[in-house]
């Protein structure tokens, strides 16, 4: 085994350990998804079904609603590690937490924000988006849902030592996912009115790589103040 | 630049603001209360704390402590 | 001066050294107040286009910038504590957070009020009231996180964390509602309406809100976090001894 191995064989692991937690517990991941769906087709009903009415909030509605059950999934991350104890034993790991965090986060996206993105033409077809802001929905979720889970991470990290957090974590990460959600049905409405979106896509893009490098950081030091 | 003037008519003029009395006032008065509860929330924090405290004994513990340094002080 | 700051950062210096100060303090903020409200409300002259209702402005600007101002200190003092673990910083910025809340929201409110008069409406979506809003939000945000906790110390680290991540993000999100902003363009747009050079009889009266209000926002700063001081170092002699002083009285 060489040296590299032993660095990057546990990171992996965590990856590994948050994939097969989530499919051993389906319902932890449908229901974020069931709720993307069910409250998302309250729109038409608490609304109404006038297609015109329902394309021009199409975009915005589909990113309030996949940011809200991005939050909602959020509350799990470290909750089960941090009551049975396996949180402390990440902390106490010998690799950088910064890795660790930020496999966790992987993981939770592959299992939230990703099916997210995928079923978003479902619901776009369902909330008659014109057919140009398919695409830009589906790689503008694709971008910004990243930023949501790490940003909802760092909330999560704040709040573990805190029973039944889940309002205020809404309470406190809700403000800080502003721009994303911004940018996100922004690109959307830019595309549909027939811009070019390059540059709000790279703006997105770059709050990502922001998000990357400094989310873990504050994660990781939430998590060392949480768990103590 | 001379003194300024007092630019109403009457105090009724200045009372009214140009008919903008309830925007005007009304503002002010909000103010009046940010004053006046920043300088009452404090304040009333401070006597809990020392109600508390009195209750407590001021703590017997240290009140000791303080009265023995005080005689190896006078010693 | 580095002596001095070094006095600052113990509990008990700040506490002895405010006691001097807060008299002064508010005799000073009082009389900047007095000047200042009474002079604009009564002896500035009428905007020419506005009439007498631009008299919020005295209020409502001073409120803005100290909202503003209040957030930048309160992630100062965030910075302060998680970097060299100064204890004063947090008491500072627990002190801070609702103060600057209460700033953010009258700005909102003189704002609103000033609005209906002179563009008819009380609320619109225009980027500098919607990125005021969200900053009420991230510090009722701060105060709430901080409350929900009943450890002082993992309370005052946790707050600290979200001030950081909540100034870094605020740059963020004003470009993000400016930007915003200019993709929907609104009815209409706001004009900050004060585009030609007032007079200075209209703009001196200004000056005296301005430092009235940073005299406010340091006296009630000041008074909250001299209750916090008790609270915190109750158990320490010194306050045993004030106690024992004041109990005698």
């Amino acid at each position: 085994m060489s040296r590299n191995d032993r660095l990057f064989h546990p990171i992996l692991a965590t990856l590994q350990r948050e994939l097969l937690l989530g499919l051993r517990n389906p319902g932890a991941v449908l229901n974020p998804l069931f709720f993307f769906v069910i409250a998302t087709s309250l729109f038409p009903l608490g609304g109404s079904a006038n297609p015109e009415w329902l394309g021009s909030i199409a975009p915005g509605v589909i990113w309030v609603m996949a940011l809200l059950s991005v939050m909602l999934s959020m509350e799990s991350l470290f909750r089960n590690d941090f009551e049975d104890g396996s949180l402390e034993v990440l902390l106490l790991s010998p690799q950088p937490l910064y890795f660790h965090v930020l496999m966790k986060v992987v993981g939770h996206w592959l299992l939230s924000g990703l099916p997210i993105a995928v079923l978003s033409p479902l619901l776009a077809y369902m909330l008659a988006l014109p057919t140009v802001g398919y695409y830009p929905l589906i790689y503008g979720l694709l971008l910004g849902t990243p930023t949501l889970s790490l940003i909802g991470a760092i909330g999560t990290a704040l709040t573990v030592g805190i029973g039944r957090s889940g309002l205020l974590l809404a309470v406190i990460v809700l403000p800080l996912c502003i721009p994303v959600l911004v940018f996100g049905a922004g690109l959307v409405e830019t595309a549909l009115v027939g811009l070019p979106v390059r540059g709000i896509a790279s703006v997105m893009g770059a709050m990502l790589v922001g998000a990357v490098i400094g989310a873990p950081l504050a994660i990781s030091a939430a998590l060392r103040i949480s768990v103590n | 630049m001379s003194l300024p003037n007092f630019q109403f008519q009457s105090f009724h003029d200045f009372l009214s603001m140009g008919g903008d009395a309830l925007f005007v006032w009304l503002s002010y008065g909000l103010f009046a209360v940010f004053v006046v509860w920043n300088l009452w929330i404090p304040a009333a924090n401070r006597r809990q704390f020392l109600r508390m405290q009195k209750a407590k004994g001021i703590g017997q513990e240290t009140v000791t402590k303080v009265t023995k340094e005080n005689h190896i002080e006078r010693a | 001066m580095m002596q001095w700051l070094y006095k600052l950062g113990s509990p008990k210096h700040f506490y002895q050294m405010t006691s001097a100060t807060l008299k002064p303090l508010s005799w000073i903020t009082g009389v900047l107040m007095m000047v200042g409200v009474v002079w604009g409300l009564g002896f500035a002259p009428p905007d020419y286009q506005m009439g007498d209702n631009y008299r919020i402005i005295y209020l409502h600007v001073p409120t803005a910038m100290g909202a503003m101002g209040a957030f930048v200190m309160l992630a100062l003092m965030a910075a302060m504590y998680m970097i060299w673990q100064i204890k004063m910083a947090d008491l500072i910025s627990k002190a801070i957070a609702p103060v600057g809340a209460w700033l953010c929201t009258l700005c909102l409110l003189t704002g609103s009020l000033w609005g209906r008069p002179t563009w008819g409406t009380y609320w619109i979506w225009d980027a500098r009231l919607t990125s005021t809003l969200i900053l009420l939000f991230l510090y009722l945000g701060i105060i709430a996180l901080r409350s929900a906790y009943h450890s002082e110390k993992i309370a005052a680290k946790a707050s600290a964390v979200l001030a950081l991540v909540g100034v870094v993000n605020v740059f963020v999100i004003y470009y993000s509602v400016q930007w915003w902003n200019t993709l929907h363009q609104g009815a209409s747009k706001l004009s900050a309406s004060n585009d030609g050079v007032n007079p200075p009889e209209i703009w001196i009266p200004a000056f005296f809100c301005g430092f009235g209000v940073i005299g406010l926002y340091l006296l009630f700063i000041i008074l909250r976090t001299r209750v916090e001081i008790l609270r915190h170092e109750r158990h320490s002699q010194w306050v045993q001894e004030m106690l024992l002083e004041e109990a005698d009285l």
